[in-house]
């Protein structure tokens, strides 16, 4: 019994000696091995914020005027505020969410970007395009004033939005990441008569 | 009894056998020579990777990816065998991990991972294609094409085994591995800001089996 235990043993041994002479699988007995370690791609950040001009607080709610009239106006100012790690070009654009188009196209706006004149004239065709350095913001103001005396403009109502969205191209160059910021407003015109 | 008596003999014949075996065989002259030199030696296999001018290999960074001119770049190393043994050059790619890192405004808004960032949950290996060139001639150019998602890792020596094979480096030869990254602009968009993909690039140098 204890001889053929060892003769099976001697065959396996055998033939295992045989396998690995000719499957030469222990012939690659050195190896070096270099790393180039961490290589790293990482993506850089777009994103911008309108802020208070007070505090910094998060800002969207923007003109709120009730009982505007002629000759009156309103001053308002946010900070937009880059929060990422790209220089921003914004481009300031305004459009009507509701109300009425006639007192919509009769309200003026002045804007002054970091307290330079950037704008002046109707407010739905507000547009002007600036840059905010990675580390910036910019300042703006604006002054919303109804000049018309239309009595027809009595009583109305005129929502819009105005639009800060980043600029797709730079000075030339494509830019692939946007961020766009929206501040709503709200008119409600008061009445008035001709001569009064 | 018997068994005893005939195991007996057989020890007896055969010590008598070896007895007379041993004398019968012996010479009579004898000649010693020495050869006082001989020695083993065991061959080394070792191997540097530099850049290709000589200084020391430098890894690939890219922070600003998803700017104009990031989207595309390479980095190349020169391998030499400094060693005396010949080897068979090969090459992957290991801890590729892809971070979310923070998530910012316009990026939570595509990114439905902002809630849970973490590693392997980033975007932006996903949107990278990576290809490795070699320069001897002998090989298709690129070797390897793959994007650098952490489920990508193992096509780099995969597709090294099959469309490279074993790049044979004798003692003394050099070769240049370049590898070039490169994403498409409409491949993405807000989902990959502040995202990472780190990598570790592998060469080894198995020797030759003889």
């Amino acid at each position: 019994m204890l001889f053929t235990r060892i003769k099976q043993a001697a065959r396996l041994v055998l033939v295992t000696a045989v396998i690995l002479l000719f499957s030469q699988a222990t012939d690659a007995d050195l190896l070096d091995r270099e790393e180039v370690v961490a290589n790293t791609v990482r993506a850089t950040t777009l994103d911008f914020s309108n802020r208070d001009t007070a505090n910094e607080t998060g800002k969207s709610l923007f003109f709120s005027v009730h009982g505007l009239i002629p000759t009156g106006f309103q001053v308002e100012s946010v900070r937009i505020k880059n929060e990422g790690e790209l220089p921003v070009t914004y481009q300031l654009s305004v459009s009507q969410t509701a109300g009425d188009v006639a007192l919509c196209n009769a309200l003026q706006v002045r804007v002054l970007s970091d307290w330079d004149t950037k704008y002046t004239g109707g407010v739905l065709e507000a547009s002007f395009e600036t840059t905010v350095p990675h580390t910036g913001s910019s300042d703006l103001v604006f002054a919303l004033s109804l000049d018309d005396t239309s009595t027809s403009l009595t009583n109305m109502t005129c929502a819009f939005n105005i639009m800060i969205a980043s600029a797709t191209v730079v000075q030339g160059k494509t830019v692939f990441f946007s961020d766009e910021e929206v501040l709503q407003n709200q008119v409600a015109t008061g009445v008035w008569s001709i001569g009064e | 009894m018997k068994e005893h008596k005939a195991i007996q003999s057989i020890f007896v014949i055969s010590f008598t056998l070896a007895i007379v075996g041993y004398t019968l065989t012996q010479s009579l002259f004898r000649d010693t020579e020495t050869s006082s030199t001989s020695q083993f030696v065991v061959g080394t296999l070792d191997m540097d990777v530099l850049a290709p001018n000589g200084s020391a290999a430098e890894s690939i960074s890219v922070t600003n990816f998803g700017t104009a001119d990031s989207l595309s770049g390479s980095k190349t190393w020169k391998i030499t065998n400094v060693g005396s043994l010949p080897g068979e050059l090969s090459m992957s790619i290991l801890n590729l991990v892809n971070n979310e890192n923070d998530c910012n405004e316009p990026e939570s808004l595509v990114d439905t991972t902002c809630a849970d960032p973490g590693a392997d949950l980033g975007e932006l290996g996903a949107v990278i294609t990576a290809s490795v060139f070699l320069d001897d001639g002998a090989h298709p150019d690129p070797v390897v094409v793959s994007n650098l998602a952490t489920a990508s890792q193992d096509n780099f020596a995969l597709q090294w085994a099959t469309n490279a094979g074993k790049v044979l480096l004798p003692a003394g030869d050099s070769i240049e591995v370049q590898l070039v990254w490169s994403s498409d602009a409409n491949a993405f968009e807000n989902e990959i800001q502040s995202d990472s993909v780190i990598f570790d690039v592998v060469f080894d140098l198995a020797q030759v089996p003889v």
